[in-house]
C-alpha cells in the first residue's frame, strides 16, 4: 500500500473513532446513572437509617446486624432456596418430557403442541396471578370442586393458598406451569441440534428409546440445561409478582409462609419506610444473584462437541 | 337611645368581624385558569366520590380544574414520601397520616396553618385527635383529615342472615353476645365441618382489634413501655385478647381458611365481617344484590367495661403540595376551605348513593355537628351509621406510640402469629413472646 494509501485510510478513520468514542461515552453515561450510580448509593444506604426525606442517620452495621437476627429474613431466605430447588428441578424435568414427547411429532401437530405450551409464556403474570387465585379459592374454587368431585377429599383440606403449608408450592405451581412453554420450546431448538446419525447408530446397536434419551439427548442437551437451571435459579431468587399478586393482604401470607426476600424488602423499605434495611437486604440478595451469573458464566465457559 | 344603637352596631360588626375570621383567611382566586392533579386512592366509592364532587367545586371556583389521578392503595403508599424526595408528587396528595408516623411533615408539604387560618380556627373545623400526626413541632397543621374507614370499628354483617339466623345486630352488646351471635349464624356441612362461618376476622383487623381488647382491660402501658421501647405481649391481659379470637377457631364459628374475607364475605361464606363501616360502602358497590348493614365493635370483656379502639388507625388526610405557589396554591387552598366551611356538600355525596359510596368516621368537626341536628327524615340509615362511628368512635380512640408502621407491626408481626394460633401451629403463649420480642426489636432499632 502506497504512503498516501495509509494516509488516506488515517484521515478516514478518525472521524469513525470519534463517533465511536461518542456513543461509547453516551452508553457509559447512561450505564452510571442507571447503573453503577443507583447501585453505590444502594450500599450507602445500608449504612444509614433512612425514610429519604425527613430522616437520615449513619448507623454503621446495624442495618446487616439486625437482618441477621430477623427471623423473617431467615424464613424468607429459606422460601427462596425451596422456590430455587423446586422451580428448577420440577421445571426442567417437566420441560424435558414434554419436549421429548413433542419432538416426536411432525408439521401441523408439532406447531400446534409447541403453540399451546407457549401461550401461558406471553401471558401477564398479573392476570395469570389473578385467574389463579380464583382456581386455588378454597371450598368453592373451581380446584377445590374438581378435586373434590374427582378424589372425593373434603373440601375442607383444599385450602390452597390459605394453608401455610401449600401456599408456597401452589404458587410454584401456577409459575412452572405458566414457563413449561418456553423451557420446553428451548429443549425442542437443542434437540433439533442433536444429529440424526447418533439416534440411527444407537438403534442399529439396539438401544431403546429411553436409553437413546438418557445416552444421547440428556447429554447433548446440557448447554440448554445450564442455561436454564441458571436463569431459574436467578427468577426464583427475584420471585415477587406472583407472590404478591396471590397472597393478597397481607402479601407474604399466611402466617409469612409465602414471605420471599423480594417481598421482605419492598415491605421494609416502602411499607416499613426502612430504606436503610431495604437496601441492605437487596444487597444479600445481590450476593446472592451474582454467585448465580458466576456460576451460570463458568457453565457457559465450557465446550461440548458432538 | 343613640348611645344604643352604636353600642349594637359595634356587636354587629364585632360579630361579623368573629364570622369572617371563622371562615379563615380570605384566598383569591386564581387570576388565571389552573390544573391541579390530585393523587387519590383508587377504590371505586372514593373515586366516584371525588368525581360528583369536582364539578360541584368547579362550578364555585372556575378558574381551578382538578385532575383526579386514582393511584392503587400500594402504590399510593410505596410512592408517597419517595415522590415527595424526588420532587415529582402531585399538587393535591391523598394519604393516611399513619403513614407520616415520626416524620417531620413540615420537610414534607405547605402548611396549612397559618396559610389557610389559625390553628385555633382549623381545630374548629377538624376533630384534634386525627391532627397528631399532621401537626409540625411548631404546632403547625400540614394536612386536612377528613376521614377515617375506622377498621377495627365493628361488623358489616349480611342483614339477611342475622334475620333467618333470629339474631338481632342491636342485641349484640358484648363479646359474649358476639359469641353466641356466631353460633347461631354458622352453617355446618353434613360431616360437621364449616359450611358457612358465623364470623370472619380480616387480616389486619384482627390484629388491631387484639391490641384495642388489651388496651380496653386497661393493660396500654403493660403492652408498650416507651421509656424502654419494649413490647410486652405476655401479660394475661393479652393472653385473654388471644383467647378469645381463638374460641371462635375452637367453637368452630370461625374458618380461618375460608378464603380472602373480600371474597368470602360477599360470597356469604361468612355471616358478619370484623373490619371498618368502610366496607359497607364497598361491599354494596362491588356486590348491589347484597344488603348489609354495621354493628359496632362492643367493649372487652364486658359491656361496661370502657371502649378503646385504633390502636392503629389511619386517617384519610388531604395535604398540599410544597412545591406549590402563586394560582396553584390559592387553588389547592380553596378546595381545602370549600371542603372544610362546607362540608355537607364534601361529605354526603358517599352516604346519600345508591349504593353507597363509602361509610366512615368523619374527622371534619362541623360536619358531624350538622348531621347530629339532621331531621330523621333526612337522615339515612348510612349517614346514621357514620354518625354512631363518629360519635362512639373517634372518642374512644387510643392509638398507641409505637414507631413501627402498620405493616409491619400488624402485617408482618401480629397478624401472622395470630394465625399460627389459630391453625394450632403455635400456642397462644409462644405467639405472644414471639410478638414481644420481635416488635422490642424493632421499636429499639428505631429509636436508635
Amino acid at each position: 500500500m502506497s504512503t498516501e494509501a495509509l494516509l488516506l485510510l488515517k484521515k478516514r478513520r478518525k472521524p469513525l473513532n470519534s463517533f465511536i468514542l461518542l456513543v461509547a461515552l453516551v452508553v457509559l453515561v447512561y450505564y452510571t446513572l442507571v447503573g453503577i450510580w443507583p447501585f453505590l448509593y444502594n450500599i450507602w444506604l445500608t449504612f444509614r437509617k433512612t425514610d429519604l426525606i425527613t430522616e437520615d442517620k449513619w448507623i454503621g452495621l446495624s442495618n446487616y446486624a439486625y437482618m441477621f437476627t430477623d427471623p423473617i429474613f431467615w424464613k424468607a431466605l429459606w422460601h427462596n432456596a425451596y422456590y430455587l430447588g423446586v422451580m428448577v428441578i420440577t421445571g426442567i424435568v417437566t420441560s424435558l418430557i414434554f419436549a421429548a414427547l413433542i419432538y416426536r411429532t411432525k408439521g401441523a401437530a408439532r406447531k400446534i403442541y409447541t403453540a399451546l405450551f407457549f401461550a401461558p409464556v406471553v401471558t401477564s403474570m398479573v392476570a395469570v396471578s389473578l385467574v389463579w387465585t380464583l382456581l386455588y379459592f378454597p371450598k368453592i374454587g373451581l380446584f377445590a370442586q374438581v378435586i373434590s368431585g374427582l378424589f372425593g377429599v373434603s373440601r375442607d383440606k383444599l385450602v390452597f393458598l390459605q394453608g401455610t403449608g401449600s401456599a408456597l408450592l401452589c404458587i410454584m405451581i401456577m409459575d412452572i406451569w405458566r414457563d413449561t412453554g418456553i423451557r420446553t420450546v428451548i429443549f425442542l431448538a437443542g434437540m433439533d441440534e442433536i444429529p440424526d446419525s447418533l439416534y440411527e447408530s444407537a438403534h442399529m446397536d439396539g438401544a431403546s428409546q429411553l436409553r437413546q434419551f438418557f445416552g444421547i439427548t440428556l447429554p447433548l442437551l446440557t448447554p440448554q440445561l445450564a442455561f436454564i437451571a441458571a436463569v431459574y435459579s436467578i427468577n426464583a431468587i427475584r420471585v415477587y409478582v406472583p407472590i404478591y399478586m396471590m397472597t393478597g393482604s397481607p402479601p407474604g401470607g399466611p402466617a409469612n409462609s409465602t414471605m420471599v426476600l423480594t417481598l421482605h424488602m419492598y415491605l421494609s423499605a416502602f411499607y416499613g419506610q426502612r430504606f436503610g434495611y431495604g437496601s441492605a437486604i437487596s444487597m444479600v440478595m445481590f450476593v446472592i444473584l451474582f454467585g448465580l451469573v458466576l456460576l451460570e458464566i463458568r457453565a457457559f465457559q465450557q465446550r461440548w462437541e458432538y | 337611645m343613640k348611645h344604643l344603637r352604636n353600642v349594637l352596631l359595634v356587636a354587629l360588626l364585632l360579630l361579623l368581624a368573629l364570622s369572617v375570621g371563622a371562615q379563615g383567611k380570605n384566598i383569591p382566586e386564581p387570576k388565571a385558569k389552573v390544573k391541579l392533579d390530585w393523587w387519590y386512592q383508587d377504590w371505586s366509592g372514593g373515586i366516584n366520590w371525588i368525581k360528583e364532587y369536582i364539578p360541584v367545586f368547579e362550578k364555585k371556583h372556575p378558574n381551578v380544574a382538578i385532575n383526579l389521578i386514582p393511584v392503587p392503595f400500594g402504590d399510593l403508599y410505596a410512592k408517597f414520601i419517595p415522590s415527595i424526595a424526588q420532587g415529582n408528587e402531585a399538587d393535591i396528595l391523598f394519604g393516611y397520616d399513619e403513614w407520616l408516623l415520626g416524620k417531620d411533615v413540615s420537610k414534607l408539604f405547605t402548611p396549612l396553618t397559618p396559610t389557610l387560618m389559625s390553628k385555633e380556627e382549623f381545630k374548629e373545623y377538624v376533630y384534634t385527635p386525627p391532627l397528631k400526626n399532621v401537626t409540625a413541632k411548631d404546632g403547625n397543621i400540614y394536612g386536612l383529615p377528613a376521614l377515617t374507614g375506622a377498621n377495627a370499628f365493628g361488623f358489616t354483617y349480611h342483614k339477611d342472615l342475622f334475620k333467618q339466623a333470629g339474631v338481632s345486630a342491636a342485641a349484640v352488646k358484648s363479646w359474649d353476645d358476639l359469641k353466641a351471635a356466631s353460633k347461631k349464624l354458622t352453617v355446618y356441612n353434613a360431616d360437621g365441618t364449616i359450611k358457612r362461618s358465623g364470623i370472619l376476622f380480616t387480616y389486619t383487623e384482627a390484629a388491631n382489634a387484639l391490641l384495642d381488647m388489651i388496651q380496653m382491660q386497661g393493660a396500654r402501658d403493660k403492652l408498650l413501655d416507651k421509656k424502654t421501647n419494649t413490647w410486652n405481649f405476655s401479660i394475661p391481659e393479652a393472653k385473654k385478647a388471644l383467647e378469645t379470637f381463638k374460641w371462635f377457631v375452637d367453637n368452630k364459628t370461625f374458618d380461618p381458611q375460608s378464603g380472602d374475607p373480600f371474597q368470602s364475605f360477599p360470597n356469604k361464606i361468612g355471616a358478619m365481617l370484623l373490619i371498618g363501616p368502610w366496607n359497607v360502602g364497598g361491599t354494596m358497590t362491588n356486590f348491589p344484590e347484597l344488603e348489609v348493614s354495621y354493628l359496632m365493635m362492643p367493649p372487652f370483656p364486658t359491656a361496661n367495661d370502657k371502649l378503646v379502639l385504633g390502636s392503629v388507625v389511619s386517617y384519610g388526610t388531604y395535604f398540599a403540595s410544597k412545591r406549590l405557589k402563586g394560582d396553584k396554591l390559592n387553588g389547592a387552598l380553596l378546595l381545602f376551605k370549600e371542603i372544610m366551611t362546607n362540608p355537607a356538600d364534601f361529605c354526603d355525596i358517599p352516604f346519600y348513593k345508591k349504593p353507597p359510596l363509602w361509610v366512615g368516621a368523619v374527622a371534619l368537626k362541623k360536619y358531624v355537628d350538622e348531621l347530629a341536628k339532621r331531621p330523621a327524615d333526612k337522615m339515612n340509615e348510612f349517614a346514621q351509621t357514620a354518625l354512631t362511628a363518629t360519635q362512639k368512635g373517634l372518642p374512644a380512640i387510643n392509638t398507641l406510640d409505637t414507631r413501627i408502621s402498620e405493616p409491619i407491626l400488624i402485617r408482618q408481626v401480629i397478624h401472622p402469629e395470630m394465625v399460627n394460633v389459630f391453625f394450632g401451629k403455635k400456642s397462644v403463649d409462644d405467639a405472644l413472646k414471639y410478638m414481644s420480642d420481635f416488635l422490642t426489636k424493632q421499636e429499639k432499632q428505631l429509636a436508635q
